[in-house]
């Protein structure tokens, strides 16, 4: 479900992870909302998850729309990477 | 049929698509939600999400997030006043309100926060000077209600919130009787905390409430636990909406005040004001006309909201709505309405008034039937 180099934002609210999700698929732009991993936090709640290449043009969706997550991360291989 | 003329206490009927989305939702959705991530339940998530954008559409709220759901505005009053003031703090309050604000406000009383309240005139009006003198001490908070639910008169919050706002003290609004009715603007009004009923002048079902926020303000919960966030935290963490929003949500009950607000929209405030007021101004010319009976209203029709009182000389308010109800099947609600301060002001204390309060869907045929009502039992009764 998470491949290598992916990037997952947290919101740690249902109504901000939404509200994101409502912008970016008006702006039409490629993500896909997911169960938020288990390692990542203890909330029962939702990621947004994208590649790389995206990250860019979300973020700065995200920021215009004032919904910056509340953690970003980055799959590696050896876990993921807070950034 | 029935004639139903209580829509200050809830609105009915409802329009039809809030019957369709309750029905769907209880019967096809299911799914609580922000509970599991199944698509089920990001659907009911989503519901709720857009719930929210809609109310916020509706009292001109930026950041829909501030609005939380309640069972009810008394639920949404109670979370503002009880999340809000401590022991020491001032609050100022008119004689005007509902018990939803003068019982929780009694129980602050006893915890030591000061309470002043200002009277009305006897026509339910309060005078905005009145307000500010009495707030001479900068008090924490100012609450009233934007309309009255006895007379339905309309106290002037687009004169009273700006001045508020300059003077530091916070302004609650309950807008049990305006909300869907009249123009309400948090940010125009500089309203700080708004208690809105759904099932009233939204067109939702009961059980639906909703309180709006001001960004910035911070309050306590009146019920924590689970509320599908962090479940390995002590304490839920304060961010709106979850942060207030612990327990089970009544999405049935949403999504039918998702659909209420979308006929309201759809419909027009100014269309539904106008014809519920069209109601009501016949209602004050033609009451009057009806031997022995008092008229409790606001004192001109542009401070008019959509409930107004009668009393009948001589009679029980009580035994006038009975006979209505069984000789003319008109609905209608006697006593003190759970507004005893506000009979005071009104000279209709401890008697109270009959009540009559039209909505969207009365129609001038039944003003007719309750006014012919009315002067058959003011003829018959009399002597």
């Amino acid at each position: 479900m998470i491949r290598e180099q992916d990037h997952i934002a947290l919101f740690h609210s249902i109504h901000r992870v939404l509200a994101a999700e409502k912008h970016l698929k008006e702006r039409e732009v490629d993500f896909l909302l997911i169960p938020a991993p288990r390692e990542l936090t203890s909330a029962c709640g939702l990621a947004l998850r994208f590649a790389p290449e995206q990250a860019v043009e979300i973020e700065d969706i995200l920021s215009d729309a004032d919904l910056r997550p509340a953690e970003l991360f980055v799959r590696e291989e050896s876990g993921f990477r807070k950034l | 049929m029935a004639i139903y003329l209580d829509n200050a206490a809830t609105s009915h009927p409802k329009p039809e698509a809030v019957y369709r989305a309750a029905d769907r939702t209880l019967r096809e959705l299911g799914a609580s939600p922000g509970r599991g991530s199944y698509r089920a339940a990001i659907e009911a998530s989503r519901l709720l999400f857009e719930t929210r954008l809609a109310a916020a559409r509706l009292f001109g709220i930026t950041d829909a997030a501030r609005i939380v759901f309640t069972a009810s505005a008394t639920e949404a009053l109670n979370l503002a006043l009880f999340g809000l003031l401590n022991p020491g703090d001032g609050v100022v309050t008119t004689s005007m309100e509902h018990n939803a604000v003068l019982r929780p406000l009694e129980l602050l009383r006893q915890r030591s926060v000061q309470i002043t309240k200002v009277t009305a005139d006897r026509n339910g009006f309060v005078l905005p000077a009145d307000i500010m003198a009495a707030c001479a001490e900068r008090p924490r908070l100012l609450v009233l209600s934007h309309c009255s639910n006895v007379t339905g008169t309309r106290q002037a919050i687009e004169e009273i919130g700006p001045w508020c706002r300059k003077q530091g003290i916070l302004l609650l609004v309950d807008a049990a009787q305006s909300a869907g009715l009249f123009d309400l603007d948090v940010e125009a009004m500089a309203i700080d905390l708004l208690a809105v009923p759904g099932h009233k002048g939204l067109f939702g079902p009961p059980g639906t409430g909703l309180l709006y926020v001001r960004e910035g303000l911070q309050i306590r919960p009146l019920l924590i636990g689970g509320n599908g966030g962090d479940s390995a935290a002590a304490l839920p963490s304060p961010q709106l909406p979850e942060g207030l929003e612990s327990g089970t949500v009544n999405s049935s009950g949403l999504a039918g005040l998702k659909a209420g607000i979308e006929f309201l929209l759809a419909t027009g405030l100014d269309t539904i004001r106008r014809h519920e007021l069209n109601l009501l101004r016949h209602l004050r010319q033609e009451l009057p006309k009806i031997p022995g009976l008092q008229l409790h209203g606001a004192d001109a029709m542009e401070r008019q909201g959509s409930a107004l009182s009668f009393t009948l000389d001589g009679h029980d308010p009580a035994a006038i709505a009975f006979l209505l109800d069984r000789d003319y099947d008109i609905q209608t609600r006697a006593g003190l309405h759970c507004a005893p301060d506000a009979h005071r002001s009104i000279g209709t204390f401890p008697q109270g008034t009959v009540r009559v309060s039209p909505g969207w869907f009365n129609n001038e045929q039944h003003i007719k039937h309750l006014l012919k009502a009315l002067t058959e039992l003011a003829i018959s009764q009399r002597g």
